[in-house]
């Protein structure tokens, strides 16, 4: 599938990740926008609407993340854009957050746990859109 | 309180419908009773005045029986306010007993008056009055049986009323009704029988509400420590499920810019430096965050020590974590000036360790949030019985959100973040931890865009700390800081 051109908000506190990404995504064609932000990336995303939102879980607090997925996917003109969380936090333990939330599913297209790897990032980007079109 | 428990113990009963069984049950006795007699003596003067007696009793039940349905549906319905349904519950009780009591005495004029047996009812009575109404309800009860016998015994010994039933034919000759001090002892040692009754069933009762108000008490105390328990127990699940996030941040980031090069996404010279020097800055934040969490852990551990710590000078503290700090504040280019009440050692009952990490959290955090060329100011002093610390900058402020949440572990202000300034998110939670644990007070006063001032106050040390020529001699003084303003205001 055609990457060219894709527009990416990255939602992450760690700065040297929005490096790392950028690295890893660029190349391949991707346009990334980088957010350090709960709030500026949900400003970012609704100005820019970005064809992935890649969001960290951790920001200013442990789960900020998990509350920024749950409020874009309530949103009617955001719901349709895919998460990709990547995080260092686990699937599991991302679903014992969502449990303490009181929900049973985190409302995400795709869960990615760092540590990163290139390949495994670009065909992960590759099947939300995919699936998105 | 005593009150409290009756009532409970009343509408259970009523919930039973205890009273109604138990009329039925004495009812079918009493019949079994009277049909035994008619089979042996075949007297019938007794038996219709008797029966009728019986017949009362079983139509004053159904009347009972029909309030008690009618305050149970109140009671399950809840229709009415639960006093409204208390005040009925009591009415209704006392009604029944007084009614029982009456009609006892009516069943006593039937069989023997002054000398029947029955009077020992009397004392069933008593004692199920006082287990379940109030005190002066049941000594009132009391005295109304202890009327309606007299009046019994009395009416018959006087003649008033007639004719006398004797408890067995046999006895009809002796006339003992008519012996008048032979009434007034039986009145009196019936009397003594009801009162004594009531006292002791009374006395025994409120031993028994005082210990279940203890032992609710101390149900409600446990039951409050298991709800503590487990609330610590999950928020030290979720602090640890943070701090393994947190120590494993650093270690991904490191194996995924290491995966960069390995894959050869980074291939110049300059990209793979760029890269190396992350790699190294990521392991030296991995190593800061796993010695805060271990100065955490310590100042937990440490929290009610054995031997005690001498008392540590503040003045002397600040001194040194300045002058530790001072590479910092250069490479961020930040004047640190001190402000200490130098006349007398500022001694708090606090270990020098945890001062020093407490002095020093404040202080890196005033410089890293701090913009270049400006001032942070520590100033010292002796106030309220204690030591007053301040730590003021001008740097970016906190919004009132995050002044909220920012001594929990982990949690980090939208400013910081955006400011992408790093840090592991534990500098401020230890500093409340040692804050707590020394009885201290921490309190922070901050405006966004303007700078925030933290100010730490922390009890005096009672104890004398090693006697040295700076301080022999010196008297103590009340001072007023440049701070205690800043203090009086909050």
């Amino acid at each position: 599938m055609a990457t060219s051109g894709k527009h990416v908000v990255l939602i992450e506190d760690d700065t040297d990740m929005h490096d790392v990404i950028r690295m890893m995504l660029e190349p391949v064609g991707y346009t990334l926008t980088c957010c350090t932000t709960g709030q500026e990336g949900v400003d970012t995303v609704r100005r820019e609407r970005p064809d992935v939102i890649l969001l960290d879980i951790m920001l200013s607090s442990p789960t900020e993340g998990f509350h920024l997925a749950y409020e874009m996917k309530k949103d009617e003109v955001l719901k349709d854009t895919p998460i990709i969380i990547i995080s260092s936090i686990g699937q599991k333990m991302g679903m014992d957050f969502a449990k303490e939330l009181g929900s049973d599913y985190v409302p995400v297209e795709l869960f990615l746990e760092k540590p990163l790897d290139t390949q495994r990032l670009r065909e992960s980007m590759e099947q939300v859109l995919e699936q998105r079109a | 309180m005593r009150d409290r428990f009756r009532t409970g113990a009343l509408l259970r009963l009523v919930q039973l419908r205890w009273f109604i069984r138990l009329r039925w049950a004495f009812a079918l006795t009493a019949t079994g009773a009277l049909g035994l007699e008619y089979s042996l003596a075949r007297t019938t003067d007794r038996l219709v005045a008797f029966v009728v007696t019986l017949i009362v009793i079983a139509l004053v039940n159904v009347v009972w029986a029909v309030f008690s349905r009618d305050l149970l549906a109140k009671i399950k319905d809840g229709d009415t306010t639960h006093d409204v349904v208390v005040r009925h519950a009591f009415v209704f009780a006392n009604a029944q007993v007084a009614a029982d009591l009456a009609l006892l005495t009516v069943l006593i004029r039937f069989t023997g008056g002054v000398e029947s047996p029955l009077p020992i009812f009397y004392l069933f009575h008593m004692v199920i009055g006082a287990l379940v109404l109030k005190r002066w309800h049941a000594i009132l009860q009391g005295t109304w049986a202890f009327a309606l016998y007299a009046a019994v015994c009395f009416g018959e010994g006087w003649e008033i009323i007639v004719p006398h039933y004797a408890f067995l034919p046999s006895m009809a000759a002796e006339a003992a009704y008519l012996q008048i001090d032979y009434v007034m002892k039986v009145i009196a040692v019936v009397g003594a029988g009801i009162y004594g009754a009531l006292y002791l069933t009374i006395q025994v009762v409120e031993r028994l509400d005082e210990r279940e108000f203890e032992l609710r008490r101390t149900v409600s105390a446990l039951q409050e420590a298991q709800s503590a328990i487990e609330k610590l127990q999950n928020r030290r699940a979720r602090f640890m499920r943070t701090a393994a996030h947190q120590l494993k941040s650093p270690l991904a980031v490191v194996q995924t810019l290491g995966g960069l090069i390995r894959d050869g996404v980074a291939r110049s010279p300059d990209e793979i430096a760029n890269i190396c020097g992350k790699i190294v800055r990521r392991c030296r934040e991995g190593i800061d965050s796993v010695s805060d969490l271990l100065t955490l852990a310590r100042v937990q551990e440490s929290a009610n020590p054995e031997t005690p710590e001498p008392p540590t000078d503040m003045g002397e503290v600040i001194e040194d974590v300045v002058r530790q700090s001072s590479p910092l504040a250069e490479e961020q280019r930040i004047a640190v000036a001190v402000q200490v009440d130098s006349s007398m050692p500022l001694l708090v009952d606090l270990s020098r360790r945890d001062a020093c990490d407490c002095i020093a959290n404040l202080l890196e955090n005033a410089v890293k949030y701090s913009k270049p060329d400006n001032t942070v100011t520590i100033e010292a002093c002796r106030a309220d019985g204690g030591v007053r610390v301040a730590v003021k900058d001008s740097g970016m402020g906190i919004d009132q959100a995050t002044q909220e949440t920012m001594f929990e572990a982990y949690r980090r202000g939208n400013e910081a973040l955006g400011a992408r300034i790093s840090g592991s998110g534990l500098g401020l939670a230890i500093v409340r931890e040692i804050m707590e644990q020394a009885k201290g007070r921490i309190h922070v006063d901050s405006t966004p865009g303007v700078g925030s001032t933290f100010t730490l106050w922390l009890p005096g040390a009672n104890r004398q700390p090693p006697v040295t020529d700076h301080i022999a001699g010196s008297a103590p003084r009340e001072s007023d800081g440049p701070i205690d303003e800043a203090w009086s205001g909050t």
